[in-house]
């Protein structure tokens, strides 16, 4: 096409000259000449300058078919992503899958206190089941799991410490669980980091619905409440949580735990914790098809406490389908101090859930609580509560009331009684 | 006094555990201080608000058959 193009032009350009009178030409001979090489030059200019537009073009069509290539891998990126969205990866393994889930609750309550002298009332989180906060991660392959758990307690005023000495004690943010896992079926739970001991919850089995303002750990509605002597007519310095305790196991600290699978309703719970202290648990769940049963024996071992060695302690709760229940509680100290008795608590609950209303389950409780020996030789701690629970299922919501009387028989004291009105709500997020 | 009658106690109500397992299905104790159980006022039927979940229905269903057959 280049020759052709110059080919023509030189015809065209000849074909001009030759069109030019012979004797001018003659005249002029030496001009032609001249006139040859400048058009020629002119030419040569003009293919370098088609030469160099071809190689633009060339250029430019170059470029164009990559980038058509890239649009299109844009848009199959775009639909990978979209899928990715829509359809996550592990779908493609039926033995794999993760899990974190975020969850949390807020309880709060009104709890009014009278200790024979007077009164108070306080604005206090439950110490029943606090408000918090966590994050639960889980990782499968085939039969192992992994996990990850992280829980923070958000307690402003909780209601086991306030007293008319201390309104507003400052215990607002405290860590539950930090804690890690690895577990399958067949060899159990490993668990270690903060969190619960192997024994915690052993003295708390309950079922009777009212558990969230009315338990074992009798304390945990009005525990900050100091005792007043009415003989000396003063204000002590003993509250009701130095007198009353359920010996529930070693509740949460840093431990490494072990739980063996589960096996017809039992397993096996061991811990070597923080601060030398060792635990094991049995405990038991079955569902007889209108009976439940939960129970629970643990025994812990501390060779740091100051105050006792071994301490035994169980409960166990019956729930009829007719709504009738009963939970019992108990437990046992071995003293290390000589010429101290050794503490010990029973505690016995009678309940009933109702379930007459559309939103959710009613749930009444009557309890018992009886301590020896636990602050002091020859202490009688006694506490009785009634307690009211109404869910609303579509809420995730309790609302509850509960009275609770509080009884010390000291050896040269006349402690007054301290009775409790706590009402409030707990709704899960 | 106490103390020798702790092992006692003991060794019989795991016995008495032991033979209540006979029988029944196996269901998840829920602790008295624990999270509130059941759905929630926003996460709705789970109670929790997951954030990340890859598990397959396969897994679910195999972690469901592992409960019951317990």
């Amino acid at each position: 096409m280049k020759a052709l193009f110059l080919h023509s032009i030189f015809a065209v350009t000849v074909c001009l000259l030759t069109n030019v009178p012979q004797t001018q030409a003659a005249q002029t001979g030496m001009n032609d000449r001249a006139v040859l090489q400048e058009l020629r030059q002119m030419i040569e200019k003009q293919q370098a300058q088609i030469d160099r537009q071809a190689a633009e073009i060339q250029d430019l069509k170059s470029r164009l078919v990559p980038r058509q290539g890239t649009a299109e891998e844009e848009i199959a990126t775009d639909s990978r992503k979209a899928q990715k969205e829509e359809i996550p990866p592990a779908v493609q393994s039926a033995d794999t899958g993760a899990k974190v889930v975020f969850y949390g609750q807020v309880n709060r309550a009104g709890l009014w206190a009278d200790n024979g002298d007077s009164s108070n009332l306080y604005f206090v989180d439950n110490d029943n089941s606090s408000s918090r906060l966590g994050i639960n991660a889980t990782a499968s392959y085939k039969k192992l799991t992994i996990g990850g758990k992280i829980e923070y307690q958000l307690e402003s005023n909780s209601s086991n410490l306030v007293s008319s000495r201390d309104e507003n004690p400052n215990n607002d943010l405290s860590i539950r669980h930090a804690d890690a896992s690895i577990s399958a079926d067949n060899f159990g739970k490993f668990s270690f980091g903060r969190g619960s001991s192997a024994t915690e919850g052993i003295s708390e089995m309950d079922l009777s619905g009212t558990h969230v303002v009315s338990q074992s750990a009798v304390y945990d509605m009005a525990g900050g409440q100091l005792f007043y002597d009415d003989a000396q007519n003063i204000l002590t310095s003993t509250a009701v949580g130095d007198v009353f305790t359920n010996m529930d196991g070693l509740s949460r600290l840093d431990r490494f735990r072990y739980d063996t699978p589960v096996l017809a309703g039992i397993t096996v719970s061991a811990g070597i914790n923080e601060d030398d202290a060792y635990d094991l648990a049995t405990r038991y769940s079955r569902d007889y098809g209108g009976v439940k049963v939960s129970a629970g024996l643990g025994w812990v071992n501390i060779d740091d406490s100051p105050t006792y060695d071994n301490q035994y302690s169980g409960s166990v709760s019956i729930l009829h389908d007719s709504g009738f229940n009963l939970s019992l509680a108990g437990g046992l100290r071995q003293a290390k101090q000589s010429g101290r008795d050794d503490p010990s608590f029973w505690y016995t609950k009678l309940g009933y859930i109702l379930n007459a209303f559309s939103v959710g389950s009613s749930a009444f409780s009557v309890d018992y609580f009886m301590g020896e020996d636990i602050a002091a030789n020859d202490d009688e701690a006694s506490s009785m509560a009634l307690a009211y629970v109404q869910n609303f299922d579509d809420w995730g919501t309790e609302l509850y009331l509960a009275y609770r009387f509080h009884q010390l028989d000291r050896d040269g004291t006349d402690f007054n009684d301290i009775s409790a009105v706590m009402s409030g709500a707990r709704v899960k997020f | 006094m106490k103390r020798i009658q702790t092992l006692p106690l003991t060794a019989s109500l795991l016995v008495c555990l032991f033979l209540f397992g006979c029988g029944g299905t196996s269901y998840t104790h829920q602790p008295a201080d624990g999270l509130k159980t059941g759905p929630g006022a926003f996460s709705g039927e789970d109670g929790v608000f997951v954030l990340i979940s890859t598990e397959t229905e396969d897994k679910k269903e195999q972690k469901s058959d592992d409960t019951k057959r317990r």
